[in-house]
Parts: C-alpha cells; structure tokens; sequence
C-alpha cells in the first residue's frame, strides 16, 4: 500500500457499498419495525401516535406464552444437538481420515433444499398413511402417533440445525493437538479425565459458537411449529406471522418482532466476540 | 555392540528384548536387546527416520512394540499402558497445555492424583525453583515465556510426576545455540541432583556426548553402537557414525598380511605408501580413522609414528584452533591444532604429517 | 481396542447420516407416487407423471424462472459487493473495521422471519411494489454477507506480501488487483457465487413476505402443500434437490471448500 494522504481509506470505500446495503436494507427496517412496535394497534399508519398498547397486549394477552415455549424449545433443541453431534465431529477431526469430505458433503447437503421441503419430507414419513406408517405395517408393528406433537417439533428443529452444531464443534475439536491427550496421559491422567480437563476446555469456542448458533436459529424458526406441531405449540415466528397476515396487526406483531430481534441480536453480538478471537486465529 | 558394565549404576534396571515394530508390514525397529542402568543418562542417537523417535514411544508406553518385551526391575511391563507406567515424556513440542497456567500445568500430575490445592501449590513452586525459575512464573501464562522458559516448565511438570525414568524427546532442538549450550549443562546438573534414570532422545551425537554416561546409536532401525561417548569418538563403530562426528579424516585402506602394516588403497595413482596398524588389528580392508586433532607436524617423539605427505590447500581461524585442510592424492585431510602452535606454511606447501597409531581407528566397508 | 472404537464412530455416524437422508428419501418417494393422496405402500408400481407435470406446466415454469431470475441477479451483484467487502473485513483496514466485522455477519443468522417482513414494511412506506425484484433484493441483504465471509477466509488465507511485491516490481494498483488479488481471491469467489445461488434459490421465509403476487418455486411448493395435496410439489422439490446436488457434487470434490 502506497502512502498516500487520502480523503478516504481504501478500506473504507470497498466496505462502503456492503454498509449502505445494511444501513438501508436491514437497518432501516428494523427501525420501522421498532416504530410500528410503539404505534396503536391495529393500524397501518406508523406512529400515528405512541403507544405501548401492543406491549401491553403481550403481557395480557399472554403472547409471551409462545415466546417461553421457543425459548424452550430451542434450548432442548441445542442440548439435543451438542450431545448428538459431538462424537460425528470428534469423528470428523480424528477419524475419518479421507471419508471426511464425502460425510462433510453428506450433512451439508440440507442446507440446499428449501425448508418447507425439508418438513414436508418429515410429515410424509411421520402422518398417518405415511411412510413409516407404511413400513411399520409390513412388519406388523403398531404405528406411534408422533405427527402434530411436541416431540416432532423438536425433531424437525433437530434435523433443520444440525449443521450449524456440528461444524463449529468440528473447528472446536480441531483445535485440540492429540499430543496434549497422550501428554496428559503420560501424566496419570485416565481417558475420562482427559476428555474433560483437555478436550472440553481446548474445545470450548467450538461448542459455544456452536450452541449459541443453534439457539438463536432455533427461536427464531417458524415453519416447523406449524407444519409439524399443528395447534400443538405455537413458537413466537409463528404469532409473529398470524400478527401480519390473519390478523393485519402490524404493530403487533412489529412489538413482537423487536422482542425476537433483540433477543437474536445480543446471542449474536456475544458469539460474534467469540467467533472473532478465536477463530480467525485458526484460519 | 558391547554393553559396557559401568561402575555404580545398576544394571539391567531397564531391559528391552527381542523388541520390533512394524507399521503396515513395514519393519521400522528392531532391537535385540537393550538394557538401560538404574540413575543412567542414556541417550539415543540418530537421523531422522532412524526409529529412535519409535523406539522412545515403545520405551515410555504411548505405542505398543509388535513383538518383544520391556522390562522395568525385572518386572514385565509390556502391556501397561502408558499412564500406569511410572514413568514421564517430555514431548519435543512439549505439549503444555495451552488453556492452563503455569502452576496448573506443573500440578497436574498431582491433580490427577487427588492431591490438595495447597500441597500441590507447594510443590509446584518448589519444583520452579529447582528449575530456576522464580515463583512468580506460577500464575503466568504459557504464551508469555520465552522457549527456554517453557523447556523447563515441561521438565518441572513431568518431575512433578516423580517417574523413575524421564524420556526426553528431542527438548532442545528447537533453541538457539546459546539457550542450548546453557540447558544441556543444566540438564546434566539437573540429573545428578535429581538422581532419575534420564532417557534422552536427540539427533545431535555432539549433544548426547556433553550430556550422557552412554549413548546408543541407531540407524534403520537398528542399534549400532552402544558406548561411553569418548569411546565412540575415539572408536566409532563404522563410517556412518563418523559422518555425524563432523571432519575426520578417512583413509581406504588394505592390510598387508606380511607386515602387518596397512597400504593406502587408491583408484587412480599407485600409491605405496605403508603406515601402521592400530594394535590388534584384525580387519583386511576398510577405512582407517583420524580424528584432526591427532594428526600433528612433528615428529613425536619416543614412538613409532605413522606418517604420510600431504600438500597443503587451505587453512581457517577457528578461534582456538587452527584447521589445516589439505590434499592427499585425492583424499582430504583435515588437520586440527591450537592456535598457540606457529607454522609458516604456504598453499602449496608439501608437507610430512604425522600421528600415533594407538590414535587411528579402523573400521570395516 | 482402537478399531473397536473407530467402527463405532462409524457406525454411530452412518445412523445420524441416515437420519439427514430420510426427509429426502420421503420426498423423493413421494414425488413417485401412483396415487394422488398419501398413501404408503403404493398400492400401484411407481409413476413419473408428477415430474411429467413439473416440466410440462406452465405454472410451474414461471415459478422456477422466477426463482432462476432472482438467483441470478443475488448473485451478479453478491459477487461484487462481497469481493470488495470481503477486502474490507479481512485486508485492507480502517476505523471502525471492527465494529464493520462484527455487525456485517448479523443478518446471516437473524431471524429469515422478521427481515423479511420488516422488509415488506420498509418497500411499503417507500412506496415500491413487491415483485421478484424486491425478493432479489431482499435476498442480497443476507446472502452478501454470507458471501462476504467466505471471500474473507479466502482473503485471510493468503500471503498480502504478494501484493506488495507486484507493486514494488512496478505494477499499478489497478493492475495488482486484477492479476494478484482476483485471482488469489477466485475460488472463493467462486464458492461464494455458488452458495449465494444455491441458497437464494432454495429460500423459504424472505421469499414468502416479499414476492409479493410474483411466486418463486419455494413459495410455490408451499402452497401446493398447504392447500392441496399433489406429489406435483415434492416432485418439483426433488428435482430441485437433485440439481442442486449436481451442482454441489463437482465442486466439492475439486475445491474442497471449509465451512
């Protein structure tokens, strides 16, 4: 780089058309959501007045129901993954070997077919005259009702996120030399013990990246409630979309919008700072 | 390969018998047997690729010999796997680890033990300071001490351990010269004081030498010579070794069975030129050695002395010596000798040179 | 004792895989289906006149056009503000280029649900209709960021020395750029096209509140779920799948791109 005195950094100028792109497309909205969620309800005029009313709706109206059932929701649902996707990626840093990028491939694969596809490929094998149904009966086995319950929910919040468990634990894993195992070893040290004085600790980035990923995805899903869950659960995605289009409430569901978005906003700010250090290190 | 029975150090504290291993029907080690003296610093030499790295892997548990067993006081330890062996590596990265202080790194031993917080801490400063290190280093961090620093935070963890051997892989190769000269004597120190049996690893025969009561040379796999360090400098036990040991002089020769002396054998000219044979001589042909620093320019006196013309092509500072490089029919001969001795010789010079016979050595092709 | 262990990983592995596969199996059964209605084991042998129907309707045509459209164009404009993006977030420094790291991956993994429809409410009050364009645009605003950040380990990956040398052997800034830098930079370039196309195809709930009347194929299969039931949907769904996996399948074996 040549110094010059310039008016501007070339690094700015090269930021600057992604930063307009979010200052007017991604800010700007936001923003008038936030001015919807403090406009009287039911009308389409933004901030015609200032109210809390919609605020207030929430409370009384017990919405923040559907808001506690996401969150717990996607806590099992991370929970579920972490345990689930460890020993794939433990596989994937250690094992493998050249199967690596055939199984890598494999899980990415989900990430390119349309989410409604996805679910609708889980009610076809899960409702009754489906395809387990099916198969059950050629085994003469009786048939679990699963569809439009809390269990399948999961498994569909389950099956959506995997991959964003699994590869930052796969980077988390990869951070760990195999030599402090046996070192640790050498030392005294029984296997159990070293998967938890070495491999948890020297994974930690991974597995919190990870988790924090799959939680703020997980809260904020909307199809799999509905299509898997029927009337079952309703997470906030989904009173969020009801707000907009049944009811035509917009500043409903703009207030219900910002308590989704800035929930996902912290989660996000606090694993970008973890993504940051450590990562980038590695890379 | 004799083992030699050294005074005052048990023997047979360590034994390895009939010891191979093989990766994917790849024969990489093989070892007859091996025995190691109780409270011995023993070192294992060798090139890359030579299966001492293996070898020390066998010896302190982390991989399991193909075939063989290992002895630790006449008990068979074979098959106890690494951590139930009382014995502790420092790796060559040294593996301390990362996302622990320096305190917990030396503890950890003792952690895994179910020792308490205050006794451990105890030890563990106490352990720096035999290691040089002040007390402050116990709260640090890995990533702020310098290589020399983490050297011995690694030794200070595995005698934490308090094995009854210390292998050590390679611990100084990747420090500068100076750091190296200063933990190799401090090494040495450390042993005698901590009286441990010290297994030592390094690819460095001159390393070993200043360090070791014997050193075990290893080649393909294989153990060549096992020997006090003097004599395996005075007596290398063929050409190989005498590529590590640096310049040496190396004379093809032949034995004249009706004298008894040795004619220099040369491809090109004729040479007849007769020296002496080291005493007790039983080899025909092979290679006759000449460590520089034996050779001299004169006479020496009240010996019988073998001697042959060389024409002088170059000579060097070296600070305390002076190294004469010179042309014998082809053949280079180094010449070694302290700098208070003065010569006036010119590039071109002939010159006559001579050295003890008792100081030759001979080897086989 | 190792082996034991590793076929176990093995093992446990292949059964998670089998786990990702069932959903698609499904569709893909389904999309073969005799019978209109679900009905599983086919009471007929399988039939491929659903996929006749994908290829031959023209409904169907117009949405996957749609959907081509808007690909197209995230992707033309993703590739370039992503190049210069990601020069800006791994490369070339300024003030405030970590508050720009930080806060330019947020809309990657915020909720697909509110941007878009706080979307549609910021085209409202601006007064622009909703169309594939919008639903272009509205794609751009998440996917150039992902783009972005796999330009950027790219960036991160090589040596910036190399620039300095083609400067100092005389080459403008101009010329460094495009033999050095974009060369440099190209298979990540490339992989980032590649994702920001095959991700804006696929997508569900940006699409949905800012299409508009426009219908691109994910919309369209969902409305064919939700109101009727016609292995049509899955059969157009698979297809898709099938094409992106053609897509993926080479790329992946001669790039290997990390995640």
């Amino acid at each position: 780089m040549l110094n010059e005195k310039k008016i501007v950094s070339t690094g700015f100028l090269m930021a600057l058309p992604n930063i307009l792109l979010f200052l007017f497309f991604f800010l700007a909205p936001m923003l008038i959501i936030v001015g919807y969620a403090f406009t009287p309800s039911l009308t389409f005029d933004i901030l015609s007045e200032l109210s809390l009313e919609n605020f207030k709706r929430i409370l009384n109206e017990k919405y923040y129901i559907s808001f506690i059932w996401s969150l717990i929701l996607a806590f099992i649902t991370t929970l579920i993954l972490l345990f689930i996707c460890y020993p794939v990626a433990y596989g994937l840093v250690n094992i493998f070997g050249r199967a690596t990028n055939i199984i890598t491939l494999l899980f990415i694969m989900p990430l390119f077919v349309t989410e409604t596809v996805k679910i609708y490929g889980w009610s076809l094998f899960f409702l009754k005259g489906g395809i387990l149904n099916g198969i059950l009966d050629y085994f003469a086995l009786p048939f679990p009702e699963l569809m439009y319950s809390i269990p399948i929910i999961i498994i569909g919040l389950t099956y959506n996120f995997l991959p964003f468990m699994l590869f930052p634990l796969v980077l988390g894993i990869g951070l760990i030399p195999n030599e402090l195992r046996l070192a640790a070893r050498d030392l005294g040290a029984t296997r159990t013990t070293v998967f938890f004085d070495i491999d948890l600790a020297i994974a930690k980035p991974g597995i919190i990246i990870g988790s924090l990923l799959t939680f703020v995805l997980a809260l904020s899903s909307m199809s799999e409630s509905r299509m898997l869950g029927g009337k079952k659960v309703i997470m906030i995605a989904d009173d969020i979309e009801f707000a907009f289009g049944y009811q035509q409430n917009w500043p409903l569901g703009s207030a219900l919008s910002i308590i989704l978005a800035i929930v996902a906003t912290i989660i996000l700010l606090i694993l970008f700072r973890w993504l940051d250090i450590k990562s980038f290190i590695k890379k | 390969m004799s083992v030699d029975n050294i005074i005052g150090i048990k023997p047979d504290f360590l034994v390895l018998r009939s010891i191979t291993k093989s990766y994917k029907e790849k024969l990489v080690l093989s070892i007859d047997e091996l025995k190691i003296g109780e409270n011995e610093f023993f070192s294992i030499v060798g090139p890359s690729g030579s299966g001492k790295s293996t070898l020390l892997s066998i010896l302190s548990g982390v991989e399991e010999p193909s075939s063989g067993q290992i002895f630790l006081r006449d008990k068979n330890i074979t098959s106890i796997p690494a951590e139930k062996r009382p014995t502790a590596m420092v790796f060559q990265s040294l593996s301390l680890f990362p996302h622990m202080t320096i305190g917990q790194n030396i503890e950890y031993p003792l952690k895994v033990k179910g020792i308490q917080k205050s006794i451990r801490k105890n030890k563990a400063i106490e352990l720096l300071n035999t290691l040089r290190l002040n007390d402050e280093f116990y709260e640090k961090k890995i990533t702020e001490c310098s290589g020399g620093e983490r050297q011995r935070i690694a030794i200070a963890r595995v005698l934490a351990y308090d094995p009854e051997v210390l292998f050590l892989d390679e611990p100084l190769s990747a420090l500068d010269y100076r750091l190296r000269k200063t933990l190799e004597v401090e090494l040495k120190d450390l042993h005698k004081r901590t009286k441990k049996t010290f297994i030592y690893v390094t690819h460095s025969l001159e390393e070993a030498m200043i360090m070791s009561d014997r050193i075990a040379i290893m080649r393909d796999g294989k153990i060549i010579q096992i020997d006090k360090p003097e004599d395996i400098y005075l007596k290398p036990a063929d050409k190989f070794i005498d590529n590590f040991l640096g310049e040496n002089n190396i004379l093809p020769v032949k034995t004249n069975v009706q004298n008894g002396k040795l004619k220099i054998i040369n491809k090109e000219k004729n040479i007849n030129d007769e020296i002496l044979s080291p005493k007790n001589n039983k080899l025909k042909e092979g290679y006759l050695i000449i460590r520089p620093e034996c050779i001299e320019f004169k006479k020496l006196d009240k010996e019988i002395n073998s001697s042959i013309e060389i024409t002088l092509q170059n000579d060097y500072f070296l600070g305390s010596k002076i190294c004469y490089v010179a042309d014998y029919n082809g053949i280079q001969i180094t010449i070694e000798r302290p700098r208070e001795e003065k010569f006036n010789f010119k590039v071109g010079d002939k010159i006559k040179v001579y050295w003890k016979p008792s100081d030759s050595h001979f080897v086989e092709n | 004792m190792k082996k034991i262990k590793n076929l176990l990983f093995y093992l446990y592995t292949i059964c998670l895989i089998v786990f990702v596969m069932i959903p698609l199996i499904c569709v893909g059964i389904m999309s073969f289906s005799p019978h209109r209605f679900l009905t599983f084991p086919f009471k007929k042998s399988l039939s491929t006149k659903w996929f006749n129907e994908v290829f031959n309707s023209l409904a169907i045509q117009e949405a996957v056009t749609l959907s081509l459209f808007i690909a197209l164009l995230v992707v033309l404009f993703s590739i370039f503000l992503a190049t210069f993006g990601a020069l800006a977030f791994a490369r070339y420094s300024f003030k405030g280029q970590s508050i720009y790291q930080k806060i330019i991956l947020l809309p990657i993994f915020f909720p697909q649900g509110v941007l878009g429809l706080g979307l549609l409410l910021w085209f409202n009050i601006l007064g622009i209709p909703l169309s594939w364009k919008t639903a272009a645009l509205a794609h751009m605003v998440w996917l150039i960021p992902i783009a972005t950040l796999i330009i950027s380990i790219r960036a991160f990956s090589y040596d910036p020395k190399l620039e300095s040398a083609a400067s100092d052997l005389g080459a403008s800034k101009i010329q460094v750029f495009f033999t050095i830098t974009l060369p440099m930079l190209a298979p990540g370039i490339f992989s980032g096209g590649l994702f920001a196309f095959l991700l804006s195809w696929v997508n569900f709930p940006i699409s949905l509140y800012t299409s508009g009347v426009d219908t691109p194929a994910p919309l369209w299969i969902f409305s064919k779920m939700a109101v009727t039931f016609t292995p049509t949907a899955p059969a157009l769904g698979f297809t898709v799948f099938l094409g992106s996996l053609i897509i993926l399948l080479p790329t992946f074996i001669f790039l290997r791109p990390k995640s």
